[in-house]
């Protein structure tokens, strides 16, 4: 779109970041017949998912296994046939309170026209997550060429096809370096092994299985890389078993290879949020959010990666629609923000964190509840109370580390009341 | 069939057991081990047989803009012929527009399975 100097944009809704969650948002603030406008740098929508060529998305929403490209694809299509503003190549660079509480936000965004200033009524974030590099992790040496992430080895193999090695070394068992590891295999590059501190993969068993093992690729369990050697260009790493953070003396062992990929992690991106200062959750490093996606910040929503770090697109297209509708709602006042009170869920026993953190009561319907246990047991009761009493309890089999866990908490159980404190703890016993 | 023993994570269900699939003698079932439900017998015989997957992939394209182009098999094709599929691949040149779901080609490498865009390419002119 070509933007207009001279006038000042305005709009009810703008939502940062083309990826499935974002655009999920534009669609649903849409169809609600708010104004919409979608930022995004880079020079197509579909974020994340255009680097993800495999297959394996949409199964729950499409009843299919879409690839990466084909999901963002779909999608992509419903945002053209609506009346929203994309402005891609678009940078936001600062948000800034408009005025008094409901008058929303300023930003502003630079593109190939400059820099732009942009009144909006709400914002949805949905600017994904970012990958933990080799200054987040802990390894000896030089920092020669060769290191990448497990993200910028799928973007430079799937978009750029372009080998970053013939030799890698992989540390981290994430989902993008299990899926780099069959990749890299493909396009004729030996993948020497992956080497992860843990003791179970942090991918999925799907992931382990049909991207390791269906190519002979070991895995080394409690295992890491101490030690890059190399001074222009990675020539080998050092590994070792480790028992309580010490490396087992005879299992340290030099691999030679020209280079190592990082898939250590994932965190969700938060930095333009920093200069509203929301209410974050250290557990999901993403804003503590209601059942409506919204921050701490008035008329502020989050949704998809940026809010926590997902496993399944369907969930985050998913919470980019509950954002963007709530976001439209506000946007015409409908929303009814200033009625009742909140109550306040915690994450208790084996489970790392529960979202949404807080739900605006009276509200009707019922609030699918994501949560993540802190560690894999065969099975787990998952009780819900509120102000001591039990509204809601579940015995769950085959709890993964690596895989969020869904339950729908019907609200008509708050009858009569608008706040308290409400736990979710999850406990091994329960069978 | 299986002509040597491997060892497989079971995906049909959370749990993620061992199996251990160990051939037959002369082409009869190989035997498994190590399941723990009727699912996970019925994954292990599955993929002692034949273990199919979608392999999916990119293409070389004339354009600056979009070098690579998304593609995948539209049907599962066994595993062990992945190299060979590759290799077809990777000698395939996206000269014109497409869209997902478009067929690039017919009957590529195997009767019945075709090559297809996953991506959108649009040459400009
Ligand atoms: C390698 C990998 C494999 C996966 N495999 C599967 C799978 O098999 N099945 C499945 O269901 N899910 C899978 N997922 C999960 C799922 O794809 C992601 O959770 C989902 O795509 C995240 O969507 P998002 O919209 O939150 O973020 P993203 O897709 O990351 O989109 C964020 C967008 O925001 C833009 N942006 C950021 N900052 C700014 C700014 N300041 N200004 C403007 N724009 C900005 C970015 O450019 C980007 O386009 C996978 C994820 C990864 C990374
Ligand atoms: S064998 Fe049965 S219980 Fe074990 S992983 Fe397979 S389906 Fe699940």
């Amino acid at each position: 779109m070509q933007l207009n100097q001279e006038k000042q944009l305005q709009y009810d809704v703008t939502v940062v970041g083309g990826g499935p969650a974002g655009m999920a948002a534009a669609i649903a603030a849409s169809d609600e017949g708010a104004r919409v406008c979608l930022l995004e740098r880079e020079e197509k929508i579909g974020g994340i998912l255009k680097q993800c060529i495999h297959d394996g998305f949409g199964v729950l929403r499409f009843s299919e296994q879409l690839t990466g490209p084909e999901y963002a694809w779909r999608y992509a299509q419903e945002l053209g046939r609506r009346p929203v503003d994309v402005l891609t190549r678009t940078f936001l660079t600062s948000i800034e309170k408009n005025g008094s509480s409901r008058d929303g936000y300023l930003l502003k965004i630079v593109n190939s026209q400059g820099l732009s200033r942009l009144e909006t009524r709400t914002l949805v974030m949905a600017m994904g997550c970012r990958e933990r590099t080799d200054r987040q992790v802990f390894i000896h040496g030089e920092r020669p060429a060769g290191i990448f992430t497990a993200g910028q080895a799928q973007d430079l193999i799937n978009l750029k096809g372009y080998l970053p090695g013939k030799r890698c070394v992989i540390l981290g068992s994430g989902d993008i370096g299990l899926i780099m590891a069959q990749r890299l295999t493909l396009e004729g590059a030996s993948v020497e092994g992956l080497y992860e501190i843990g003791s179970e993969p942090s991918g999925l068993n799907r992931n382990v299985s049909q991207c390791l093992e269906d190519y002979g690729i070991p895995l080394h369990l409690n295992s890491t890389v101490l030690e890059v050697q190399g001074r222009k260009r990675v020539e080998a790493v050092t590994v070792a078993r480790m028992e309580r953070g010490i490396p087992v003396q005879d299992t340290v062992r030099t691999v030679p290879c020209d280079s190592l990929i990082l898939s250590v992690g994932l965190i969700p991106e938060n930095e333009m949020l920093q200069s509203l200062a929301p209410q974050m959750d250290e557990r999901t490093r993403g804003p503590r959010v209601n059942q409506y996606m919204e921050t701490s910040c008035p008329g502020v929503f989050s949704c998809g990666n940026a809010l926590h770090v997902n496993d399944l697109v369907d969930y985050v297209s998913q919470s980019g629609e509950t954002a963007g509708r709530a976001a439209a709602l506000y946007a015409s006042n409908r929303s009814g923000g200033d009625r009742g009170g909140e109550a306040e869920l915690t994450a208790a026993g084996n489970l790392s964190y529960v979202l949404p953190q807080k739900l605006r009561l009276p509200a009707e319907g019922a609030v699918p509840l994501f949560f993540r246990v802190n560690k894999s047991a065969p099975r787990g009761k998952l009780t819900v109370t509120h102000e001591g009493t039990v509204i809601l309890e579940k015995t769950f089999r085959w709890l993964k580390a690596a895989e969020m866990e869904r339950l729908d908490l019907d609200l008509s159980v708050f009858s009569g009341s608008n706040g308290g404190s409400v736990a979710v703890r999850m406990s091994e016993e329960g069978s | 069939m299986i002509t040597e023993q491997k060892n497989i994570t079971c995906i049909a269900c959370p749990r993620g057991c061992r199996l251990e699939l160990i051939p037959g003698a002369e082409g009869s079932e190989a035997q498994i081990r190590g399941y723990e439900c009727p699912k996970g017998l019925a994954y292990g015989q599955r993929e002692a047989v034949e273990a199919l997957r979608i392999l999916t992939s990119t293409v070389k394209t004339c354009s600056a803009e979009m070098p690579r182009l998304p593609v995948r098999l539209s049907e599962p094709v066994p595993l062990d012929r992945f190299r060979e599929f590759m290799d077809l691949i990777n000698s395939f040149l996206a000269v014109e527009d497409c869209k997902p779901g478009d067929v690039l080609v017919r009957d590529f490498g195997m009767p019945g399975v075709n090559l297809q865009a996953t991506g959108e390419l649009h040459y400009e002119n």
